[in-house]
């Protein structure tokens, strides 16, 4: 896997993210502005509806969804950029598949919320039973994702390059 | 020679070896399990004042910002663990920190941010909490939030960019 991950290394685009004046930095910035976003309107709405701030119409929490959605916007290509600039780094860390499960099943449960939680609440039903559950769940891994994209930078084994 | 006059780069090292930050700090997993610690406050400051800020600005439209309000102090608690999580790097390495440029533009828009919000109770805070859900806020009030949201947007900037600025390479002084 090395040799592939080393060949990619090579390509101008990893080359430029890696050594083009301050690029890498400013993908850091972009992604750290992204995930803010992401994780923070991840955040607010995961409290909501375990019942933090239960004054607000928890129906209306629907409008941080596009806030998560740019933070998104932000942080996969800045990302895919950090990841291309070093895959041997990235990808022979364990703790990087840690980092990547938890925020996808944390975008999954905040969709199974969006879809199930919200309409019931707009329609003024009670909540579906383990909403609460899966917001607790969902908070959980997107503080887990930020520890374990903290702890790459001291955990990677293999660096190719510089 | 630090050219410093007020703060002792030498002093600040040695008293955080005598508090045994040092040596906490210096163990395998003391400086990782602190960035996370850092990270977790920044996330539930962004999350919670920052989205009260964007609420201001009239995204998310149909929140009460009385309710939204009630996540604060999620939101300075998390402030309270960054705090105390930033003071420990600096209090290990102080050489790296107290003279970087971008941690002082970070120290600087804090204080912004802190005197932007002691503002914002002061003089516009009642006028919010009278605006309805569906409502944008008093000017004043989106005024402040704007200029939290920026603070706070650049406190993170500056933060992933402190080791692009580490001194001697970087020296800022602007007291000395």
């Amino acid at each position: 896997m090395n040799g592939i991950f080393a060949s990619i290394e090579h390509w101008p685009l990893s080359v430029w993210a890696r050594e083009g004046n301050y690029i890498y930095f400013v993908a850091l910035i972009f992604h750290a502005w992204g995930m803010a976003l992401l994780i923070g309107g991840g955040i607010v709405i995961c409290l909501r509806v375990l019942g933090v701030g239960g004054a607000a119409a928890l129906a209306k929490f629907r409008g941080f969804f596009p806030v998560m959605w740019v933070g998104a916007a932000l942080a996969i290509p800045s990302g895919l950029m950090l990841l291309v600039a070093y895959p041997a780094k990235s990808f022979t860390n364990p703790v990087f598949a840690i980092k990547f499960a938890c925020l996808i099943i944390a975008a999954l449960l905040m969709r199974r919320l969006a879809h199930g939680a919200f309409p019931a609440a707009a329609r003024g039903e009670p909540l579906p039973h383990n909403s609460r559950a899966r917001a607790g769940l969902a908070l959980a891994l997107w503080l887990g994702g930020v520890a374990a994209g903290k702890l790459l930078l001291h955990t990677y084994k293999v660096l190719l390059v510089g | 020679m630090d050219p410093d006059p007020f703060l002792d780069v030498a002093a600040i090292a040695q008293l955080g070896r005598n508090l045994g930050i040092n040596g906490m700090m210096t163990m395998r997993w003391g400086w990782p399990i602190a960035e996370v610690f850092h990270f977790f406050g920044l996330c539930l400051l962004f999350g919670t004042v920052g989205l009260f800020d964007l609420r201001m600005l009239g995204v998310a439209r149909g929140v009460s910002l009385r309710a939204l309000h009630r996540l604060i102090p999620f939101g300075l608690g998390g402030l309270a663990m960054s705090v105390t999580t930033g003071l420990l790097f600096v209090m290990t390495t102080p050489d790296q920190y107290l003279h970087n440029p971008a941690l002082l533009t970070k120290f600087a828009l804090m204080l912004v941010a802190g005197f932007n919000m002691v503002l914002f109770y002061l003089i516009a805070a009642r006028g919010t909490w009278l605006t309805g859900p569906d409502d944008l806020p008093p000017v004043p009030a989106r005024i402040f939030g704007a200029i939290s949201l920026a603070c706070w947007v650049g406190v993170m900037t500056c933060g992933r960019v402190i080791t692009v600025f580490r001194p001697p390479a970087f020296y800022w002084c602007p007291w000395c």
